[in-house]
């Protein structure tokens, strides 16, 4: 179980984390989402002990990280955006590493290095150098060795960037097989698909501050069943927020001399009436793109920009 | 505790996976000890000596002097003469048996005292360099000298070489006084010159009674610790750096993030340190059994000692890592330390061979205090206390540049 309250990291001026408070059970897979550099990976420090935070607690399994670190780190298991590996060394000489830096010895640890090989489809190339896999490959066992020692929790940072589809599906497979082990996982993405398919718990984040969480239901509850409405062009601010104010069931998301989003329900219906209000006021749409809820949607509609800004 | 072992297991997979930085601080060490060795005239092997084949068609008095004189004294430390035909002379030049070919043609003497114009003929063996130019040096030697003991005793020489009257076989007493008389008082005249005062130099040497057991010091031996303590030192530098590769990789977030402390993750790293030197060291030793003589019963503390200071050293190498912005700022931080270490700690150039005034310098530096001692243990002559103390003078300051280490890996390093 992680639970978090209040956290917040400072960096000078610069808050990377701004009283993010969320809490994961064990067997949910708890999703922080969020684009790059909105506090994901900071967050995941501050919780696995490589960060203090500034002020806020951070609990793993009823530890503190700060006050209890050593019990609250040997029930985490971590895996790092970047690969962490040994590249000389074989996959078992890796795993082996590892398991031992959390204490499993002897027959134990050659029986659960054998498992994992096993489970991360790597049994075959055991004994060859790492830096002859391929990124699947290293993305697998760079999964492995954060659960050889079977921990209570998972951190996985962003695990899949950069990795092809068919190891991004085993990978997530394998995810999915952790917390039905009944392992508490933290995930952060910025792959909204991913969010979507993964998570039981999501908490969407931006620029240190959780702009929502809850479950998948609950999020697509926020959004409504209304579409996105996006166009580009010529605007003017003031008066199409005006003349948007008049049309009922249109929420104006964002406007600007450019672009202007809009959430509504049945966006199709509703679009001859918004181009005739819109050319009274003087404003000239050159392309409309209409989208149906989803994540990326209620992103858009929170932090009024795009999830891969 | 275990977890110390386990890192220095890792640490030495990863250096055997990958031997060439490993290599590399082998070998620099051998090659340029062995380049100071032999620019210093070292090693223990012969002087080699020329072989001169002498072509003797004079058979006269001064034709035997110069024989005489080159295979004598000092030209007997590296001239072999042999007297051969003049065929047989040629046919071994040809085969490349002998440095130089020397053929004194008949009536030399005669010519020589009769101070009328001569050659003798001299051939040298173009495969080789050296040697035949030694022989050409010494030979104009001595027809140097053969021309100043004409001017000398040109006379009774000359008388002598002319041999008896005719009708006699012997010189009669008379004539025999004479001569004697005559080169007896050209040699007082000359005494002053010649057969300076003598002095007779009374010495003895005092050695403490830990030094006569000493093995006798060579070239080799002279060189030897610097080479092995080099060795250790660019192992040092280079395994530091692994600290970067550690970083980079992100195995040091990695290993942060699990229970174990970063002083039992540096700790094995120590340990993998210190065996490794070790094994150099012992090979390095055994290498100096076997080719200078060195004794056996100095290798294991000699090995323990080397491991030992090179971990000191390698303590040092690793805080000027964490202190540095980058590897390549780490690299150049270690090698501007390394270098003038070696230079001024007498592991460049021997103890011996530097003035005094560095030698006090080198004292004070952990690789000269190492290799101070390294050398008594070498030559059998160490003590238990100023070893002792040398241990504490050069680990303590490493214990504590380690802890510091350790203490920012965890924190300003990890997150630079």
């Amino acid at each position: 179980m992680i639970e978090v309250s209040n956290l917040r990291k400072e960096y000078g001026d610069l808050v990377a984390v701004d009283g993010a408070s969320f809490s994961a059970r064990p067997g949910e897979i708890f999703g922080l989402l969020g684009p790059n550099g909105a506090g994901k990976s900071t967050s995941i420090g501050c919780i696995s002990g490589l960060l203090k935070p500034s002020s806020g607690q951070v609990r793993v399994l009823g530890h503190d990280v700060v006050r209890d670190a050593r019990a609250a780190r040997a029930s985490l298991g971590v895996v790092p955006q970047e690969l962490a590996l040994y590249e000389d060394l074989n996959a078992r000489q890796n795993l082996q590493f590892w398991g031992a830096a959390y204490e499993l010895r002897g027959s134990e640890l050659k029986n659960r290095v054998q498992e994992v090989l096993e489970i991360c489809g790597l049994l075959d190339r055991a004994d060859e150098a790492v830096k002859k896999f391929s990124g699947g490959m290293k993305r697998r066992l760079n999964f492995g060795c954060g659960i050889v020692h079977r921990p209570k929790v998972i951190l996985l940072d962003e695990p899949t960037v950069g990795v092809d589809p068919q190891s991004r599906v085993r990978l997530l497979d394998l995810v999915k097989e952790e917390a039905k082990r009944g392992v508490t996982v933290l995930y952060t993405t910025h792959y909204m698909e991913e969010a979507q398919e993964l998570c039981d718990q999501l908490a969407i984040i931006d620029h240190g501050k959780m702009v929502a969480s809850g479950t998948m239901d609950e999020l697509r509850g926020m959004m409504g069943e209304r579409d996105l409405l996006r166009m580009s062009g010529s605007f003017d601010p003031h008066s199409t927020e005006a003349a948007i104010a008049k049309l009922p069931g249109l929420e104006l998301v964002s406007v600007d001399a450019e672009s202007l989003m809009l959430a509504t329900a049945e966006g199709s219906k509703r679009l001859p009436e918004l181009f005739a209000c819109l050319s009274k006021v003087g404003a000239e749409v050159r392309e409309t793109t209409l989208s149906q809820p989803n994540l990326e949607n209620l992103f858009i509609k929170l932090t009024g920009r795009e999830l891969r800004e | 505790m275990r977890f110390v072992f386990d890192s220095a297991r890792k640490d030495l997979r990863w250096l055997f996976a990958d031997p060439t930085a490993l290599i590399l601080a082998i070998m620099i060490p051998l090659i340029i000890g062995g380049l100071m060795s032999t620019i210093a005239g070292g090693g223990d092997t012969a002087i080699p000596r020329a072989r001169v084949l002498v072509v003797d068609q004079d058979e006269g008095l001064l034709s035997e002097f110069l024989q005489g004189a080159g295979g004598s004294a000092q030209g007997g430390d590296f001239l072999d003469i042999e007297t051969v035909e003049l065929e047989e002379g040629r046919a071994r030049m040809d085969r490349g048996e002998a440095s130089a070919m020397l053929v004194i043609p008949a009536g030399f003497s005669e010519a020589m005292l009769m101070e009328e114009p001569t050659s003798i003929e001299l051939v040298k063996n173009p495969s080789q360099t050296i040697l035949p130019e030694i022989v050409e040096e010494a030979l104009q030697m001595l027809v140097e000298a053969s021309f100043y003991l004409h001017r000398v005793l040109g006379e009774p020489i000359k008388a002598i070489a002319e041999g008896p009257e005719e009708e006699k076989s012997f010189f009669d007493d008379l004539r025999m006084a004479a001569l004697a008389v005559q080169i007896n008082q050209q040699l007082r005249a000359l005494e002053k010159i010649l057969f300076p005062p003598v002095l007779e130099l009374e010495t003895e040497i005092v050695r403490e009674e830990s030094e006569e057991k000493a093995v006798p010091q060579s070239f080799g031996m002279l060189f030897l610790p610097g080479i092995l303590l080099m060795a250790m030192m660019f192992l040092s530098q280079s395994m530091s750096e692994t600290l970067w590769l550690e970083k980079d990789k992100g195995t040091l977030r990695r290993v942060a993030s699990t229970p174990q402390s970063m002083f039992g993750f540096l700790a094995g790293k120590l340990l993998a340190a210190f065996l490794l030197m070790t094994g150099i060291s012992t090979a390095g030793l055994v290498l100096g059994v076997w080719v200078y003589g060195l004794n056996w019963t100095a290798i294991p503390l000699s090995m323990i000692w080397l491991g030992f200071s090179g971990c000191t050293i390698f303590c040092y190498f690793i805080l000027l890592q964490t202190l540095a912005g980058s590897q390549r700022g780490g690299s150049i931080l270690s090698m501007t330390l390394l270098f003038p270490l070696m230079m001024i700690g007498g592991t460049f150039f021997p103890l011996e061979a530097m003035p005094e005034w560095m030698q006090e310098i080198a004292f004070w530096t952990p690789n000269g205090q190492a290799i101070v001692q390294l050398k008594t243990v070498l030559n059998g002559s160490w003590q238990g206390q100023s070893l002792l103390l040398a241990m504490l003078c050069i680990g303590i300051p490493a214990l504590i540049t380690f802890l510091m280490t350790s203490m920012r890996l965890r924190g300003a390093f990890l997150h630079k």
